[in-house]
């Protein structure tokens, strides 16, 4: 799955490189100036396993509950399942006052879902689903900026709102939350290839994933 | 553009993933916390069937055989008289009460059992150690604990002595048979209700574990198992027999679709 995605990745920012090339042009202005000069930025962004602080909470040790021992309770009968995400999608925009410098948010989206089986029969009883919506002010330092080639590293952190809705068999909603959480972004490492149109990809930890990939348009 | 567009398709598609495993979907697990319920309320009651024979052979001891006695299976308790029985201390404190009217041994006897000091009980409770025969009892207990009540009657043989120290465990060779009914406290956990039969005896015997290690255990017997939920009748779990085994890798299970 992981060398997959590398490789998924490392297309992608190739093929954004390619996509300029004098060869295969796009057909509208995608000018051959350099990138750089071009303050403003929108990017689609695609991030592989989105962390929240719930993630790894173990949901089937009721430490919080004092429990007596020798006894069953209703939580017994079942185990949640595998959580699993959607991944994150993101739309971003972007404005650079310096060369190295650019500020700007993302409005990004994740899901995700656990389900809870029944342990005498493994049966699924309900749907655990989790959306989270979050808005991300980021600041972004770029330490290498040649006409297709750029390095940066980014921070950000901001507002999310985040729904749960556990769902039966049936359709019937069992319980219904919302709250508001604190999304946050590190990238440590970000590669993106192009003039205009160019393709990208992060290391980074936080809200949108471990790492992300997409592609961007500057204008 | 089309060979970035499908690109990021593909990006889109490859980036759901699992981010932890789910947690453990034993499903034998809530059969055999009721197994463990029931036999744990076992052992209980030949616990103290135990301490019953120690006093039983104490009182008919002399007093260098007292001290014999109470080196070796009781080094942390004491042993007090009173005008109808006896009662065990512990720390100046009484543990136990034995209200008798016989040597436990005599057919006929009746020992009643009452604990001094406990929080999680409530004062409806009692046991009762009757003899019906040479190193044969009948057991009955009812007993209401803050999270749980349990209704127990076992028939019990005693065999040799099998352990030193009656602190943690019963010291004897035991043959057990006969059924318990445990019901759990509504409001504390939930309205489940354990019936267990013994179908085949249970033995509580020394045991070699596989590890090298030896001590104490049910090392077999066979449990008829019920779990429901008493408030609307339907089963927990289907039906089912535990097979007692003393290595919980070899403990067996079976469900029947009806009994």
């Amino acid at each position: 799955m992981k060398r997959t995605l590398l490789i998924a990745i490392a297309l992608l920012v190739g093929s954004a490189a390619s996509a300029q090339s004098a060869k295969d042009r796009p057909s509208f202005d995608f000018s051959l100036r350099n990138g750089a000069e071009h303050k403003h930025e929108v990017r689609l962004t695609v991030g592989v396993t989105p962390i929240f602080e719930d993630d790894f909470f173990v949901y089937n040790e009721p430490a919080i509950v004092e429990r007596y021992h020798n006894v069953i309770y209703p939580s017994d009968l079942t185990y949640r399942g595998a959580l699993k995400t959607s991944g994150g999608y993101a739309l971003s925009y972007m404005y650079s006052p310096l060369r190295w410098l650019s500020v700007g948010l993302y409005a990004g989206y994740v899901c995700e879902w656990q389900p809870t089986h029944l342990r005498s029969t493994q049966a699924i009883t309900s749907i655990t689903k989790e959306r989270h919506l979050m808005l991300v002010p980021t600041v972004r330092f770029t330490y290498l900026n040649r006409p297709i080639v750029r390095l940066y590293s980014s921070i950000g952190i901001g507002v999310g709102f985040c729904r749960e809705r556990i769902r039966n068999v049936d359709g019937h909603i069992e319980a219904n939350y919302s709250d508001r959480f604190c999304p946050a972004e590190v990238t440590f490492l970000g590669v993106s290839v192009g003039r205009r149109l160019f393709g990208f990809a992060e290391l980074s930890v936080g809200s949108m994933g471990c790492c992300s990939a997409g592609i961007g348009y500057k204008f | 553009m089309k060979r970035l567009i499908y690109i990021f398709a593909a990006l889109v598609a490859l980036s759901s993933c699992t981010i932890s495993e789910g947690g453990n979907s034993d499903q034998n697990l809530v059969a055999k916390m009721a197994a463990s319920m029931a036999i744990s309320e076992v052992q209980q009651q030949i616990h103290i069937l135990s301490y019953a024979q120690t006093i039983d052979y104490y009182s008919q001891a002399g007093d260098g055989e007292r001290e014999i006695i109470e080196d070796q299976h009781l080094p942390n308790v004491r042993l007090r008289q009173t005008d109808n029985g006896w009662k065990v201390v512990r720390n100046g404190q009484d543990l136990f009460s034995f209200v008798c009217n016989g040597a436990l041994n005599e057919e006929g006897s009746v020992w009643n059992v009452y604990l001094a000091q406990d929080t999680s009980l409530t004062n409806d409770h009692w046991w009762q150690i009757k003899c019906i025969g040479e190193n044969r009892w009948h057991l009955d207990q009812m007993i209401h604990y803050v999270e749980r009540s349990v209704n127990i009657a076992l028939d019990v043989k005693a065999g040799e002595q099998i352990q030193g120290q009656l602190q943690s465990s019963p010291i004897y060779k035991y043959e057990i048979e006969g059924e318990c009914e445990i019901t759990q406290d509504e409001v504390v956990v939930a309205p489940y209700r354990v019936k267990m039969k013994i179908i085949e005896p249970i033995v509580f015997d020394n045991y070699q574990y596989h590890s090298g290690f030896s001590g104490t255990a049910f090392t077999e017997g066979r449990l008829s198992m019920r779990v429901t939920d008493y408030k609307t009748g339907e089963a927990v779990v289907a039906p089912f027999h535990y097979w007692i085994s003393p290595e919980h890798s070899n403990v067996k299970i079976e469900y029947l679709m009806t009994e």
